[in-house]
Order: structure tokens, then sequence, then C-alpha cells
């Protein structure tokens, strides 16, 4: 929570002691939250529904339901290998892929945003983003890392994600920075990281230097069942435990010193979520690549619409951003078929309107 | 003194130089004309394919400098590298090189065009990545060098064989020819369109791309879904592979294995009937293009070319040619 929020907040209250209705007033507040949230969650089902349906394979909607249903009740549905291949082999894992991905990134950006009281903290301005991108890079041009075989990349880029959240949050915890300087740290990390990719692009033949840049594009064409089940993994645990330290993460919004006067572990509630949101993003874009601007942007539309209260912003951020990622996948997917665009255009094509519509309409209380 | 008889021998001089280095002027692959001082001696490639077919031509010799991408023969590894590729040359070293001629592709920018031509170093782009014109490239190359005859040569043997091709499947109905997913660059679903020179190749071999259709102006490299793959269901599916060092048998059958082993592909004809092949992008264009060429064409028509033996005439251009025995592999599986 911000201080214009608070102070939104406040004049709020005021208001309704003034009419003597707190408790009814709070409710009606609950309410708009969880409508939002509940339109939210049948845009994502509306949308997934809709895209398990669109592909090139000429499938029609009941054979597509078919070979959903025929999975669990075996009995009633009949479908065909062909339809069951690229239904449960495609275009579910990428659908999934898409919804879990996008509430990670969101849930990792609107944590640290809170965490470093900074509205421009993602994983792409604290160079996290760039440190995976070398971390693959190294693997696919040298063959070097930590782990060796099919998961060099994977792991690689996981471990150099890990590196670059402890280097930013070492220098900002042993060097007492502020937030706003540790942003700046980010920015600089993210220098080092991109030119050290270069400098890989350069030393790398033709091929190499093709696939890095792919990587760097990101895309969720590579889900597999058992990289969805890792994520979810990472976030069944993750995401929870945000939500609980909401409380904290709003008293730190308030500043450190409130919130030590208010008995919250300032330093180690920094310190957790850290870890938690740089672990939510390296287990995700270890396996799609970068995906740019949804950590970013879909915290802070959230934010405009249900306000800075990191119990409802976090869940909230989450189905935004599913909903945003799923969208464009679908969109990359779609437009040009066969041929598939690179996600992260679409993401930015279909989140900056949205996002400068909702800046220009509710600057007042955003942020 | 007397300065007539020294007037004379100056003359005399500026006429004999002047005669044995006769300038001519020769039309590049972009229309450009450039003007080289004959005998060419010495020679800086960076075009695509350029030093390994100058090296045909006179075993090296003109050779003074090369791009990092062009390392058949072996024995170009004692040639110095003048650049990664026309991309980004060494200025300097070239200059240095002093060389007679420079032949760049159209990577090369502008600037160091006009920078190698201010140090009175003629500038020819010419790249043998398209096999559309790449006889003609060889023949204005040779003309320039002066080595029309072992040209000849080496043109006749890869004619040879495109001929054989060409009349082999001359005769085919658009349903004789197989449906072709070529995948490259490592990439899953990252494929070719019309124009670039894989999918020359796979027509050349009688076959049709089933990506040909999907490119534009700006982009011939689509990426496209692996469902679209499924339903259009290739009869072969290619994927080439490049490096900056030799390809080995075993990298060859593992980029092969990671295809088949697509669980979403189990279906499609291509893997179902074992119909699925890798092949080194060293050998995709240039000189060499023609084993490509005549590898693909009997992965399509089987019965067609079941007396011809790719491999074989491989070792036979190396050997001809280079002087090289080939023991690297250059596609996977082959038969023999």
């Amino acid at each position: 929570m911000t201080s214009h929020d608070v102070q939104g907040a406040d004049a709020r209250q005021r208001e309704s002691y003034k009419h003597g209705r707190p408790k009814e007033e709070y409710q009606k507040f609950l309410g708009k939250k969880m409508l939002f949230f509940l339109i939210i969650i049948l845009a994502v089902i509306l949308l997934a529904g809709l895209a398990v349906t669109f592909g090139s394979a000429n499938l029609s909607v009941k054979d597509v339901y078919a070979a959903i249903l025929a999975k669990f009740l075996p009995g009633y549905f009949q479908t065909t290998h062909f339809a069951d291949t690229i239904v449960w082999g495609l275009r579910l894992e990428r659908i999934l892929m898409g919804i879990v991905a996008g509430m990670g990134l969101s849930v990792a950006g609107a944590a640290m945003q809170g965490i470093l009281k900074n509205p421009l903290a993602s994983e792409f301005t604290l160079g996290i983003s760039s440190a995976a991108c070398f971390g693959a890079a190294l693997a696919i041009v040298m063959g070097a890392g930590f782990v060796g075989g099919e998961y060099l990349v994977i792991g690689n880029s996981f471990i150099f994600t890990l590196i670059a959240s402890f280097a930013v949050y070492g220098l900002a915890k042993y060097k007492g920075i502020t937030p706003e300087t540790m942003i700046l740290a980010g920015i600089a990390i993210m220098y080092l990281f991109s030119a050290m990719t270069s400098f890989l692009q350069y030393v790398g033949h033709a091929e190499q230097v093709q696939e890095v840049v792919f990587w760097m594009m990101g895309s969720l064409g590579k889900a597999t069942w058992e990289k969805l089940a890792i994520i979810t993994g990472v976030l069944a645990i993750c995401l929870p435990y945000l939500i609980l330290k909401s409380w904290d993460i709003n008293a730190i919004g308030a500043g450190d010193e409130t919130a030590k006067s208010l008995g919250v572990d300032v330093e180690r509630t920094r310190v957790i979520s850290m870890i938690l949101g740089a672990l939510i993003t390296a287990s995700i874009i270890c396996f799609t690549g970068t995906i740019g601007f949804i950590g970013l942007v879909a915290p802070h539309i959230t934010r405009m619409v249900i306000g800075g209260d990191h119990r409802f912003l976090l869940p909230g951020s989450a189905l935004v951003g599913a909903l945003l990622l799923l969208g464009a996948d679908t969109l990359a997917r779609t437009i040009l078929a066969p041929v598939i665009l690179p996600v992260g255009i679409m993401t930015s094509f279909l989140g900056v309107p949205f996002f400068v519509y909702l800046f220009m309409r509710r600057r007042k209380e955003f942020w | 003194m007397d300065m007539k008889p020294i007037y004379v021998m100056i003359c005399l001089c500026i006429l004999v130089c002047t005669g044995c280095a006769e300038s001519i002027n020769v039309i590049d692959s972009t229309g450009r004309s450039v003007s080289v001082q004959t005998p060419v001696n010495k020679v800086v490639s960076l075009g695509t394919g350029v030093a390994e077919y100058l090296y045909a031509l006179d075993e090296g010799k003109r050779l003074v400098g090369r791009d990092s991408y062009s390392y058949f023969p072996p024995a170009l590894e004692n040639v110095t590298i003048a650049g990664k590729s026309s991309y980004s040359p060494d200025l300097e070293l070239i200059i240095k090189l002093d060389p007679d001629l420079v032949i760049a592709d159209g990577m090369l920018s502008e600037d160091d065009m006009k920078e190698l031509e201010d140090a009175a170093i003629p500038v020819m782009i010419e790249s043998l990545s398209n096999p559309e014109n790449e006889i003609d490239t060889m023949k204005r190359i040779a003309q320039v060098v002066g080595e029309e005859e072992r040209s000849a040569k080496l043109i006749g043997f890869i004619e040879k064989y495109q001929d054989l091709i060409r009349e082999r499947t001359a005769g085919l109905s658009l349903d004789d020819k197989p449906k072709v997913f070529f995948e490259w660059a490592g990439k899953p679903y990252y494929t070719v369109s019309n124009g670039t020179s894989s999918d020359t190749l796979i027509g050349y071999a009688g076959a049709i791309n089933i990506a040909r259709d999907l490119g534009n102006k700006t982009s011939k490299y689509p990426t496209v879904g692996a469902e679209w793959v499924i339903k259009t269901n290739p009869d072969v599916i290619i994927q080439t592979r490049s490096s900056d060092k030799p390809l080995q048998e075993s990298d060859l059958s593992k980029f092969h294995e990671s295809i088949v082993s697509r669980p979403e592909l189990a279906d499609v004809s291509a893997i179902k009937e074992g119909r699925v092949y890798v092949i080194s992008g060293e050998i995709r264009y240039g000189v060499r293009s023609v084993i490509s060429e005549l590898y693909m064409a009997k992965w399509f028509h089987p019965d067609l070319f079941k007396d011809i033996d790719p491999k074989a005439v491989h070792k036979e251009l190396a050997q001809q040619f280079y002087a090289a025995n080939l023991d690297e592999a250059y596609a996977y599986p082959t038969e023999s």
C-alpha cells in the first residue's frame, strides 16, 4: 500500500465513519474486488476454452471437447488418436503453460514492486532476465554450465537468475542502499549480463546465435506436462506464502520505519519475498525463455483497478497475468497461422494499449 | 647533361608495366562494374562458399584471407581469417594483406566497401549461397582469377549430376513428389519458404516444401505450429544443422533422434515410415550443394536413384578437386 492509497483509504474510511456504517462500506469494497476476481477468472476460463479450439488441425469444437472429456470419462466420449495428440499433446500444454507462466511472472513482479516500493521493479529492470539469457547463451555457445546433458540450458538460466537476484539483494543489504538505488543496481547488472550475452553472440557461430536469439524472444511452444508440473509446484508453494506475507508487504509500503514500528521484520520479509520472486521467475523463464513485460504491466493494471492492498493485489495480478499471457499467446499462434509469432511481441501489443488506457483514466490513483 | 635517354627509359618502363598489369572490367552479382588488375595473385574471400570454390581452382595458391565459416577443405585452416563473415571484416588486416581482389557477399556494408576501395583494393560482391545462379557465379570468379579451365572441369562434374537429377525427376507428376518438411537451425518447427536455397534444392530434387508459401518479403524463415505439420502430414522430414567445425556421425544421429522422439509427431507419415533425415549445413551451399541435392533426390525418390551413392560422389569430388579424404559424416541415416 502506498501513501496515496493510505490517504485515499483513510479519506474513504473517514467518509464512511461519518455515515456511520463502516462495515457495510468495507463489504462493498470487498464485493467490488471479489467481482473483479470473478470476472477475470471467468475470462481466463472462457479464453482457455476458446483457445483450445483454435489451431491449424481443423478439429471441430465437438472433437476438441470430446478429446478432453474422453480422458476423464473414457466410456462416455469417443475420440480419435489424432484429436487426442493435438489437444492433449499440443494445445492444452501450451494453454496451461500460458496460464501458469503468466501467473508466476506477474506475482513475482507484484511482490518485487511491493517490497522494493518501486513501480519499475520487474525481472527485467532487476537484471534477472538478462542473467537468465546469459546463462542460456553460455550453455548454447560454450556448452558450459552447472549441470550437464539436456538440462544444460535450463539449469544454467535457472542458476544465473538466482545469482543475479542475490547480487542485487546483496548490494542492497550489505551496502545498505535504498530500494530506488536497488533498481539502479539492477539496471547496471542488466547491462553487464547483456554485454556478456552480446559477446557470446559475437563469438558463437550462426546457428548458435540463432538459438540464443530464439531464447531471448521467449516461447510457450516448448511446454510439456513435466515442465508444467514443476512450475505449478513452485507456484503452489510460493504464492500462498507471499499472500500470507501481504500484510507485511503492505506495511513496508508505508515505509521501513513504520513497518518496523508495527513489528514487521522488514529485512526478513524483503529477503524471503525476493528469493521467492526470483525462484518463481527462474522456474518459468528457464523453460520459456524471457517473456517480457508481463511481470511489469500485469501488477500495474491490477493495482489501477483494485488498489494496492497486497492481499488482493497478489492474487489479482496472478489472474490478470494469466489472462494477458494466454491472450497474447493465443493471438501469436493464430493471427498468421500456421506461422507462429514470438509471444513477447504480442504481450506488448496487448498490454501497452490497455496499460496506457488505464493510466490515462486513473492517473491519480496510480502508485 | 642530356636528359632525353632517361625520359625514354621512363616512358618505356611505364609502357611495359601497364602492359603486364592489364586491368579488366567485370560486372559482379549486384551489377556493379569492378575494375581488377590482372593477373590476380592474392585474393581475400569473405563471400559465402567462395573460399571453398577458390581452393578447388588453384589449391589455395591465391587465397590469402578467408571468412571463419569456410573450413573446407581442412587445408584452409592455414589461411588467415580476415573476418568472421562479410558483415564484420577486419579492414586493417585485409589492407595489410594487400590483396589484388576482395570477394565478399551482400553482408558487406557500404562503408566497409568504400574503405577498401579507397585503399585501391577492388571488391566484388559474390556468394555461392543460391543454387539458382551458382554456376554463373563460379564462371565469373574463374574468369577474373584466370582459372577457366579448372573451373570448367569442376562445373562439368557438378552439372553432370544436376542434369542427371533433372532428367530423372522431369517426368514426375505433382502426386509423385513427396511433401517435405524442412527444419533448420536447431529450433523445432523453424522452417524455410520460397526463395531460400534449401527450398530451391528441395524443388530441384523433386519434392515439395510444405512451407513453401508461408514466407513474405521480410521473412523467409517462418516458425510454424507443430499442429500444422501434423495436419499437413509430410512424407519426409529433413533437418539441417551447421556448426563451426565438421559434424560427426554421432552429432547427426543425436539430431535425428531428437526429431523422431517428439511425441506429437508419432503419427506423421515421415516418422512412421522412417523417412526422417539429417543433413550437414556444410554442404547446403556452394560447390557441394550438388551433394545435398543428390542426398535429397535419393531420399525423395529411392527407386529412381538406386544406382547413385551420394557419399561416393562426395568422396570423388573431394578427392578430385581438393585432394582430400572425406571421413566426416554429412548425412544421417545413410545406407552404406
